[in-house]
Formats: C-alpha cells, structure tokens, sequence
C-alpha cells in the first residue's frame, strides 16, 4: 500500500503545477480586460480621488509583477484574499456559499449523462450495425452539437411553459428552503425529513440536470458503444459462449464490467466538461450556483474571487480524476499503484 | 457418438465474396477417442471446429450439412437450444488462453459460474467442484482466488481446460489449444489432455497445424486442405503409408532432428484463394501428381480399408 501512498502524494503534487499556469493565464488575463473593480463598482462618473482611493486600498496601483507576487504568496499560506467589490467578504466563503449548488447540479447531470450514455451505448453497441445503433449514433450526434442555453429554453419552453410541469428556475421554492446542513438541498431535506423541501428541490433539478445530462450523454453512447464491441469482439466472449453461459450475463457481467473500465477515466475527465457545461446551465435556469457566481464577478472585474474560483475549480477537477483513479484500481485488478 | 455430414460453412465479407471456409465436410467421432483435424492456416480446421459448437456467427454461417451428437442434429436447434449443449455436450478449449478469461473475474468465479448456470447445487458445492477441477489439471487450490493475469499462459491454459470439464461434457473440441505455449508446456498440455481423456471418458478433437503433435497425440486424424477434409483415417496409417498427396508432402515436411545440415522442406506455392477456390481439385496447383483430370472435376471421396481419401489417384472410377 505504499506504492498507493506514493502514487496519491505524485498525483497531488503534479496539479501543483497545473493550477499554477492556470492561475497565472487568469491573472494577466482578468487584468488584460479593460475595466477594474473599482471602476465596475462606482462607475465613471465617481471623482478621480475617490477611485485613486479605492484603488490604493485593493493595491490596483501597485505594479502588475509586484501584484501577482504578492497574491501568490498568500496563496501559498492558504489564503485566497478578499473580494474586490463590496463587502469584501473573503473568497473561500463565497465559494462555499455557491459551491453546493453547483455540486448539487452537476451531481444530478453527471449521474443523468452516465445513465442515458450507458442505456443508449449499449443498446447501440449489442447489434453493431443495426437499426438501433444507428438510431442511437445519430442521437449521441445530435445532442453532443446542442448548444444548453438553447436547449435548456427548449426544455423550458415545452416543461414549462407550455405543460406547466416543471419550474424553470431557481433552485427550491423561497419559503421551503430546508435548514442548512450540507447546502445541498436535496440532502439537506432528506436529513431533516421535510418532504415538501425535497419534492420542490427535485422540480426544481429535473430541467437544468436533465438539459446537462442529455448534452453530456452523447460522449457516453459514442464510448460505451464502442469499447462495448471491442470488448464483445473478444476471445474471452466467446469462451464464454461456448460454456453456455446466458446471453444477458455475458452482455452485463462480462461485456459491459469490461468496456466500462476506459470509460471510467473519461468519467474523470468529462468532470471539468460539465462543471464547464455547468456554467452555462446555471445561467439558462438561474441556478445560484458558482458558474452563475463567476459570470457575476467577471463583468464586475472581481480579480480575487474570479482567480480563487478557478484555483477551487482546478483542485476539485484534479480531485475527481484522482477519485476515479482510484475506482479503478479497485476495479480493474490489473492495475495496481 | 458425433457425426458431421455434409458440413458447410460460409462467412459473409463487406467487401469481398463469401468464402466458404468448410466444404461439404464430413468426419465422425467415437466416444472418448482422440481426433486430430490438422491443416494450413486457412484450411477451414478452426472453422469447422467453431461450427460445431455453431459458434461461427455472425460474419459466418452453416450453410448445409448435419452435425449429429448422439444422433440429434445440432444444426436446427436454436440459441437458447445450443446454450445447454455448449458447456454441457460440447465444450471447448481456445488457442490464445491469455485472452480467453474474464480479466475481471478470478480463476474460481469463472469455475462457479459455468457450474452454477447449468446445475442447480449450491455455491458451496459447486466451489468443492471447482477446486477438485483445478487440482485435476494440475493447479493447486491456493490459486482459487487468482486473477488471470496473475498466472502463466500455460496454467492459464490449464483453467480454460478445466471450464471445458466442468460439466462432464462428452466431447471437447481444442482449437490449438498448444499453439501460444511455449514447447516444453505444450507436452505437459498434450500430456493433460491425455489423462483427461483416460480418466473422464471425454472424446477430444485436437484441432492443431503441428502434424508431429498430432500423430502422436492423436488416435484418428483428418487432414484439412481449402475447406476440404482430404484424408480421414488413423494416425498410424496416416504416418506409416500417408495416402493424399497432400498428407504426403506435409509429412515430407517435418524436420527430422537426427538429419545434420537438413534442408527444410516446404510445399511450393500458396493456400488456395476460398473466395476464388481453384477449378477442380483445390491442391491441384501444388500437387505433383496433378493430372488434367484434376484440374477440371472436383475430386470424389474414397473409402480405402476404412480410410477416406478425396484424390482422383485413387478409386476405380478414374478415367
């Protein structure tokens, strides 16, 4: 178990590096955009002195070298500074504020995405050729290309609007809002067994979860399909055949337990394309979750927070895949670290 | 007890015409006798081999023909028919035995598993099995909870031997079952085979293009050639007096260990194209003997002292 250790510490050790550059892109980059929080914040119209002022209180006057120096220096000590417009409250605090609405999301879509990819990449893959995986190729096509904001309308539009069915926004009806414990709601509700908070927590999940799920699903078809036909293509598929093994554990417990082992490593990085796609989602439905947040404090020129949420981003992504690299050593015997 | 009549089997190709890999084969097989079927890469040995357990789809097809197990036809039956006679009738043992395991399942689930699918005992018992099968093929019980990439190619092949006895099927077919190992593990296989086949009764169909292996091996061999079956008779006879050409010149070519300096002695020219098979007999362009007769009419089968030879040099009705 050593070996385990030493392969967990390298794998932390090495996203040092990653969120470094990252870090470093979204510093010159946030400032390279014309406009500064201060000038976000009180407009052009406030006095120079005024806007001299708050500049020198957030060190915006300071060169660009010492500026950056500076905030890596406080990064290194665990600190990810204050924001930049009012309140100044400190980043990691409105990162947390956020952040369980937008695991609670991408949760949901990401377990949506697995179990579509997974229905739909085998379906097309059991009959390689067929009617269905075509069906299922062209359908894996098609929402791969849809654009979510759009999508998400669609679904709107249809659940919505027209059927009345589902909310179009927001994350839970105001006054159900279930007493804080994990921030994510749907949990929450369960612990403390207020009904009336889940069902409108789950209303209000099924448009956005379902619009990330269905566009994410499309990769899943595409990969389950294909390693499920490799992996059917081979001998041991066959030897299992020819013990006269039944057909639907040979597809399940051999073929699928097989193909899903690659798949599981894209799962690990499909992760940073749905916090991506989560973003986009967030703002369709108004989901009050980080990627709505970043959107926020972008235009606002929030320097601090926009660098600290791509800092948090990076961790958790990092975090996910080294997860799922450890699933699959659990999985996979051939592998061991 | 297994009787192949008229056996043939075509595989469909997208880009190419159908080959038919077996042609109008037949072949029998007593209970508990050994039975070589050898041939070139190509010859149609692993096909007919798969078709009998009708394992051959979905590129390939049996296209006419019988194949009796204790004169029921195989041929008719159903997928779900066939799922409890693979296994349990027939069962078969694979050329490559590194890919032919689960590498997700151990050695003993794979055991529990095909025995619990056919019989209904516990999973206790079907375990007690499992572990008497293992030590049949020479594995020590402590290996029960292995992984298949933890073991060897040939204790590997030992498992794939022991699935195949699992459900005391009556005949095995071995598709090269040798052919990955290396020698020295190649005679302990063959050896196991031997003892298997003495201690549970079960006839064996040793599928292999190594005819040294298999005249020694081998009680009965059939000689496969472009999806023909030209020589169907005893391994002694065939090694003592080789009828068909063709036997002739593969027997011409094994090398002889005590020759110094030998030269290898290969056949010239090249298996025969099955989408575009040679009019007439199918070794013809190779044969010596190739007379023009032969190279028009396809060549009957002839039953010489209870030998099949498919060759017009034999027989009274040539010309």
């Amino acid at each position: 178990m050593t070996s385990l250790k030493t392969y967990v510490i390298t794998r932390v050790l090495l996203t040092i590096p990653m969120i470094f550059i990252l870090l470093t892109l979204v510093f010159f980059v946030m400032r390279v955009l014309p406009g500064n929080p201060v000038i976000a914040m009180v407009g052009m119209k406030a006095s120079q002195r005024y806007i001299k002022q708050l500049e020198h209180e957030l060190r915006l006057d300071k060169p660009l070298w010492e500026q950056y120096v500076d905030y890596l220096n406080r990064l290194l000590h665990g600190d990810l500074g204050r924001s930049m417009i009012w309140g100044r409250r400190p980043v990691i605090n409105e990162i947390m504020d956020h952040f369980p609405a937008t695991l609670e999301l991408t949760v949901w879509g990401f377990i949506f995405s697995v179990l579509l990819g997974l229905a739909t990449g085998v379906v097309a893959g059991v009959k390689e050729g067929g009617k269905m995986d075509f069906a299922m190729r062209v359908y894996s096509i098609v929402v791969y290309s849809l654009f979510i904001p759009w999508f998400g309308m669609v679904l709107q539009l249809i659940f919505g609007v027209w059927l009345h069915a589902l909310p179009v926004g927001g994350r839970i009806n105001p006054l159900l809002t279930p007493k804080h414990i994990t921030g994510i709601y749907v949990l929450d509700s369960m612990l403390t067994w207020n009904l009336p908070a889940l069902s409108s927590s789950i209303r209000h999940l099924m448009l956005p979860s379902l619009t990330l799920g269905i566009v994410l699903s499309g990769i899943y078809t595409r990969l389950v399909r294909s390693s499920l036909i490799e992996v059917l293509g081979q001998d041991f598929i066959r030897a299992c055949k020819s013990r006269g093994l039944p057909e639907r554990s040979i597809l399940f417990k051999h073929g699928l337990k097989n193909a899903l082992i690659p798949i599981l490593t894209m799962m690990g990085l499909q992760f940073a394309l749905l916090l991506a796609g989560a973003v986009l989602t967030e703002t369709t439905f108004s989901w009050p979750g980080i990627g709505t947040f970043l959107m926020e404090r972008i235009e606002y020129r929030d320097f601090t927070t926009v660098q600290g949420t791509v800092v948090f981003y990076a961790i958790f992504v990092a975090l996910i895949s080294l997860i799922v690299d450890l699933i699959y050593a659990y999985i996979d015997p051939r592998v061991r670290y | 007890m297994l009787k192949v009549e008229n056996l043939s089997v075509r595989y469909m190709q997208r880009f190419s015409p159908p080959v038919l890999a077996v042609d109008r084969v037949n072949f029998q097989v007593e209970e508990g006798e050994m039975v070589g079927l050898v041939g070139e890469s190509g010859s149609g040995k692993s096909t007919l081999g798969l078709a009998i357990m009708k394992l051959v789809s979905p590129s390939g097809k049996i296209v006419g023909g019988r194949i009796l197990l204790n004169g029921r036809d195989l041929v008719p039956l159903s997928e779900k028919e066939m799922r409890f006679v693979r296994g349990r009738e027939i069962s078969m043992v694979f050329q490559d035995p590194m890919t032919s395991l689960d590498p997700l399942m151990r050695i003993g689930d794979h055991l529990i598993e095909t025995i619990l699918t056919h019989e209904k005992i516990s999973k206790k018992e079907a375990k007690e099995r499992a572990i008497k099968l293992l030590q049949d093929v020479g594995i020590s019980p402590d290996r029960f909870y292995d992984y298949p990439h933890q073991m060897s190619g040939g204790m590997r092949q030992r498992v794939m031997i022991a699935l195949a006895l699992a459900l005391n099927p009556k005949l095995v077919i071995a598709d090269e079952p040798t052919t990955a190992l290396d020698v020295i593990v190649q005679d302990q296989i063959i050896d196991l085979f031997k003892n298997l086949r003495n201690q549970f009764r079960v006839a064996i169909v040793m599928i292999s293009h190594d005819l040294a292996l298999e005249l020694e091996a081998t009680e009965k061999m059939a000689v496969m050639y472009g999806g023909w079956i030209m020589e169907f008779s005893r391994s002694v006879d065939i090694a003592k007096d080789p009828l068909h050409p063709y036997t002739k010149a593969l027997l011409k070519a094994i090398p002889n260990i005590e020759l110094n300096d030998q030269k290898l002695i290969s056949i010239p020219g090249h298996p025969p194209d099955l989408s575009n098979p040679p009019k007439g007999c199918r070794f013809h362009p190779r044969c010596p003997y190739a007379e023009d007769l032969c190279r028009e009419k396809e060549p009957p089968v002839h039953v010489i002292d209870g030998r099949y030879v498919k060759c017009w040099l034999f027989g009274s009705d040539r010309r």
